[in-house]
């Protein structure tokens, strides 16, 4: 019997857009910043949802930043890119180039 | 000084999880921590506020709705299913019961116009009348909803708890619904049937206007727009009463299924009724407006803790 191919792993619009801004910024990010480079294409209210799904994925990683100056603040957290997120968004950006022309029509 | 979001932070902290809080809330409360202290005036800060509490609703939102993967405090598998299994079966209960007030309701508009000799956007219209059938609906559906959800099962105390903050959740709603988009779609459909102007009644003003006039009313009409007030606020109530008085039926009655749903339907037309009596009574100087208005939620209080109060005694007894 044939065996069946493992899934590859999804990627959604929003997904692939964050992986994109991560990517595109040398730096790790917060989530407001995500959602301003975005221009209003991500929004505060679900962005971290979205990115704690994509951490359980393996797409990014976080950590949280240096406790701020004054004392008393939450510390924010910051996202990047892992490997994996990078050949994932490759793959599905390579995909897609190779489809657009028959979506195109 | 407290900063900002530090009680929101201790309050999710009582129903999510580590990971939510770690993940979910935390994020949302650090961004806006930072956007109020980066604020330079006042106003700025008051939109870092606003924006930095819609982002944590969204999130309760998402907590409270989703939670298949363990996003809320030791809540199990069951207390999960129980609650999906409510709020399906309470949306259900209410889209159906919407659907039996409102299509008999928009059907007979189709004879007014013509008495009218109207030719206004009947879709339209139908549309102005969809927001009065929920003030209905809603408590009534969402206690068929409880009863149906909860039935032959034993709910956790944190799933009665998530049950109930649905509830406040819909009187929240449904106080906004009464005291803002009733008042302007009723406006709105009669002024569309008319196609002129027409000055605001009673139940066409809003809840800033019935206090404006509330001030210059005479005795007569004071009374009039006291019961309006005090009624939107208390059928605003109603959703929280019928689930207790669902809840109570079902988990310390252990009624069967369809004597639970006999007795919401019962609880559902007694409570209209009181609420048609008290408003005869009020006009005719029987009862204050305010006791005339709060009388049938009074009455369900009363007869949920008297439902409920039995099988506690029976318990302390054994």
């Amino acid at each position: 019997m044939a065996r069946r191919l493992p899934h590859p792993p999804r990627l959604s619009t929003v997904e692939s857009l964050i992986l994109e801004l991560l990517i595109a910024n040398d730096e790790a990010m917060y989530g407001l910043q995500l959602v301003a480079a975005s221009r209003r294409r991500l929004k505060r209210g679900t962005i971290y949802v979205t990115l704690g799904r994509m951490e359980e994925k393996g797409f990014i990683t976080s950590r949280l930043e240096p406790a701020p100056a004054d004392a008393g603040g939450l510390p924010r957290r910051l996202y990047e890119p892992t490997a994996l997120g990078r050949r994932v968004l490759a793959a599905w950006t390579a995909a897609a180039q190779h489809f657009s022309p028959r979506f195109a029509q | 000084m407290i900063r900002p979001g530090l009680r929101l932070r201790a309050f999710a902290a009582r129903w999510c999880s580590e990971r939510t809080l770690e993940r979910l809330i935390d994020p949302v409360i650090a961004d806006l921590q930072a956007e109020y202290a980066a604020a330079t005036d006042i106003r700025r800060r008051w939109l870092a506020l606003l924006a930095g509490y819609i982002a944590f609703a969204k999130v309760s939102v998402w907590c409270a709705m989703s939670g298949g993967s363990g996003m809320r405090k030791n809540w199990t598998q069951e207390d999960h299913s129980g609650l999906v299994r409510v709020l399906w079966r309470s949306a259900a209960a209410i889209l159906c019961l919407t659907l039996l007030i409102w299509l008999p309701e928009a059907s007979s508009m189709r004879y007014m116009l013509e008495a009218l000799g109207s030719d206004a956007n009947r879709v339209r219209l139908m549309t102005y009348l969809l927001p009065s059938a929920l003030p209905l609906t809603l408590p009534i559906g969402l206690a068929f909803g409880a009863a149906l959800g909860a039935h032959g099962r034993t709910p956790s105390r944190r799933l009665v708890g998530a049950i109930m903050l649905v509830a406040l959740a819909t009187a929240a709603a449904s106080l906004a619904t009464m005291a803002w988009v009733i008042p302007a779609s009723n406006q709105s459909y009669r002024v569309a049937m008319m196609r002129q102007a027409i000055p605001k009644g009673e139940r066409e003003l809003s809840f800033g206007e019935l206090k404006r006039e509330l001030a210059t009313a005479d005795v007569d009409r004071g009374k009039r727009l006291s019961f309006e007030f005090h009624k939107r606020l208390s059928v605003a109530g109603a959703p929280v009463t019928f689930v207790a008085l669902a809840l109570v039926l079902v988990i310390r009655r252990r009624l069967w299924r369809t004597v639970s749903v006999a007795a919401v339907v019962a609880a559902s037309f007694g409570y209209y009724v009181a609420l048609w009596l008290a408003n005869s009574f009020t006009k005719d100087g029987v009862l204050s407006p305010q006791l005339g208005a709060w009388m049938p939620q009074l009455a369900l209080l009363l007869t949920t803790i008297v439902v409920g109060i039995p099988r506690t005694i029976n318990r302390r007894r054994a």
